[in-house]
């Protein structure tokens, strides 16, 4: 090989080797560059996904408490109009009281017969409001003949202690310590607690 | 006539050729790590891709909210509407419990 030939050939290496390099280092840039590109995608993914989770978890909230808040408010209807019956029946059983109805004289007889039938002894005293005084002899007549008809022969008494209540009686034993509560009040909330699947019912039927 | 000179002048220039390729290989790195580190950098920093999504997602929801509340607003007027028409009927029944059969509530 001649030195012109040499030469060449240096210049031709040279340029064969800078190219490489320059191949090489554009081939480098576009790896880091899809490498940033591809990181970048996974971080715009993670931030959507932990978006994503931060939005299921408020509307786990947020839903929950208009669920609550929905049946808050269909329940407060429902209490409105289970509050007004048992103000309203009150005041219908106040008035059959105050008139001393034969309704009203049935129900003091039943009321003495049944608590007699659920306590033991023979003499029982039984509690009323002042206002019932005027019938309070004929309900014990009638009570007693009642309780006769099914074979428990007793001697009822009117207390000496008046009762304050709406209506209804107290009956108790002579020693006291037995007694049977059954005035208005007392049956009223019972109605409630038993009843209260059958009044909703009633309320709600369409 | 190439001398032995021309020789060793063409090899200086070769390696001059290398080396400035060399550098500008290592400036094309140089620019492709600074723009791949900006990329990543703003694609953390970037909040409006997940703004965008949060207040899609927030009004979504309230839409959800809205319709439970307004259903339940509907079924509220619904039961008032029956209880209103059903109230005397309850109140009877509740009459003829308390003035009917009895029930023990104090004992021995």
């Amino acid at each position: 090989m001649s030195l012109e030939e040499l030469k060449s050939e240096l210049r031709r290496l040279a340029e064969e080797e800078a190219k490489r390099i320059i191949e090489e280092a554009d081939e480098e840039s576009r790896r880091i560059l899809a490498q940033a590109e591809d990181e970048a995608k996974k971080a715009t993914e993670r931030r959507r996904q932990e978006t994503g989770r931060k939005l299921a978890e408020k509307e786990r909230v947020e839903l929950a408490s208009a669920r609550i808040e929905a049946r808050r408010r269909i329940s407060n209807v429902k209490s409105k109009y289970l509050d007004q019956v048992f103000i309203e029946a009150e005041n219908r059983l106040k008035e059959i009281a105050n008139k001393k109805t034969s309704t009203y004289q049935k129900a003091m007889v039943n009321y003495v017969a049944e608590a007699v039938k659920s306590l033991e002894g023979n003499t029982f005293m039984i509690q009323i409001r002042r206002q019932d005084q005027p019938i309070a002899d004929r309900i014990l007549e009638l009570a007693e003949k009642s309780l006769s008809k099914s074979g428990k022969n007793v001697t009822l008494k009117i207390s000496p202690t008046q009762m304050n209540s709406l209506g209804g009686v107290i009956v108790h034993t002579e020693d006291m310590r037995q007694y049977y509560v059954n005035t208005f009040e007392s049956r009223l909330a019972k109605t409630r607690s038993e009843n209260l699947g059958k009044i909703m019912e009633t309320l709600l039927k369409s | 006539m190439s001398t032995i000179r021309d020789l060793i002048d063409e090899e200086k220039r070769a390696r001059l050729i290398i080396s400035e390729a060399e550098d500008r290989a290592r400036k094309m790195i140089d620019d492709a790590r600074r723009k791949a580190d900006e990329l990543i950098r703003n694609s953390e920093a970037d909040e409006s891709v997940a703004s965008e999504q949060m207040a899609r997602g927030e009004s979504e929801i309230a839409k959800k909210r809205e319709e439970i509340l307004r259903e339940s607003d509907e079924e509220a007027k619904k039961i008032d509407y029956l209880c209103k028409r059903n109230l005397e009927e309850a109140i009877d029944f509740v009459v003829s419990c308390v003035l009917g059969e009895g029930h023990e509530l104090g004992g021995a």
